[in-house]
């Protein structure tokens, strides 16, 4: 198992995201749409939570024609149980998770 | 308005190829990852945003992963301070060791490298200075060699020799004032801010934190 992830604000914003469909790769771009991150603060996430072995990336072609391929990620196993247990602790212990920024 | 869209977007593409540059080698496919993202980003002036973070967090990243130590010209000076600091240190105890022997010519060259180039008036110097003080002498100066040889072989832990032997110079250089006022030699009077506090302190505590920095990253990236 991974070391366990940083718990600032944006980090749980970004596992909560990425806990809706744990098996499902998601983008950069939408994950800080969904985040409300920019660029500049999601991808350093990213790019710890990967070498904290939670995140599993991947380049996937694009849907659309003449588009590059775009970095895919995903939780790991360990990734999806610090992320839990990170999002079960920050409600049980504040109750003030905004629903419409974590889940949007 | 169509124009200056187009204008938006290619300074966002120019932006986002910047940042793919000034992005450390080993994050590469993160730069690229951003970079290949930015045509899925539909909104000119939100893929110029998209961007401007882009060369933020690459700059950021840029400054965590700068290892002083790892650019050749950097580490070459360090080796040569720490080496400069080793003979400086151990100067006194070769002197000492020299004239003890009654090796007088070996004596004479290195007092032509001291202030006066006259071993002569070190005699009462070297007659006072007692045995354990040299050792700590060389104990500071064997603890640079390990740090040249740790900066050679571009090892990590040369902060440790490095702080050991600043300490120990310190240290030295505190246990030696009352035999130097004992025996009543200005060894160096005046000595310039260079030779007194920055070589054998300043520099070599900056040179320990350069090293001490790569090698925490290590351990944060292991």
């Amino acid at each position: 198992m991974g070391r366990p992830p940083n718990r600032s604000v944006q980090t749980r914003l970004v596992l909560a995201a990425l806990l809706e469909q744990p098996t499902e790769w998601r983008h950069g771009y939408d994950l800080s749409k969904q985040t409300d991150l920019s660029s500049g603060t999601l991808y350093p996430i990213l790019i710890r939570l990967a070498e904290q072995r939670l995140l599993e990336e991947g380049w996937a072609p694009s849907e659309t024609a003449g588009r590059p391929h775009r970095h895919s990620y995903r939780l790991t196993a360990s990734g999806v149980i610090a992320a839990r247990e990170l999002v079960r602790e920050e409600r049980a212990s504040t109750r003030r998770l905004r629903p419409s920024r974590a889940t949007r | 308005m169509t124009t200056r869209a187009t204008r938006t977007r290619r300074l966002a593409d120019s932006l986002v190829r910047y940042a793919a540059t000034v992005m450390p080698g080993v994050l590469g496919h993160w730069a690229q990852a951003m970079q290949n993202e930015l045509p899925y980003v539909t909104d000119d002036r939100e893929a110029l945003r998209w961007a401007i973070s882009c060369a933020r967090s690459a700059h950021a990243a840029r400054l965590r992963h700068l290892y002083l130590l790892d650019i050749p010209t950097v580490r070459a000076a360090g080796v040569m301070l720490a080496a400069f600091c080793a003979f400086e240190i151990m100067f006194a105890t070769v002197m000492t060791v020299t004239y003890r022997l009654h090796a007088v010519g070996m004596t004479e060259v290195l007092g032509w490298i001291t202030p006066g180039d006259d071993y002569r008036r070190f005699i009462p110097l070297m007659a006072a200075i007692p045995g354990w003080l040299h050792g700590l002498l060389v104990a500071a100066g064997a603890c640079y060699l390990v740090a040249v040889f740790c900066l050679l072989g571009r090892r990590r832990g040369a902060c440790v020799p490095l702080l050991l032997a600043v300490g120990l110079t310190l240290a030295t250089r505190m246990l030696e004032r009352p035999f130097i006022d004992a025996a009543g030699v200005v060894v160096a009077p005046n000595p310039p801010l260079l030779i007194a506090v920055l070589m054998p302190i300043v520099f070599p505590l900056l040179l320990a934190f350069a090293a001490w920095s790569g090698s925490r990253r290590e351990l944060v990236h292991a």
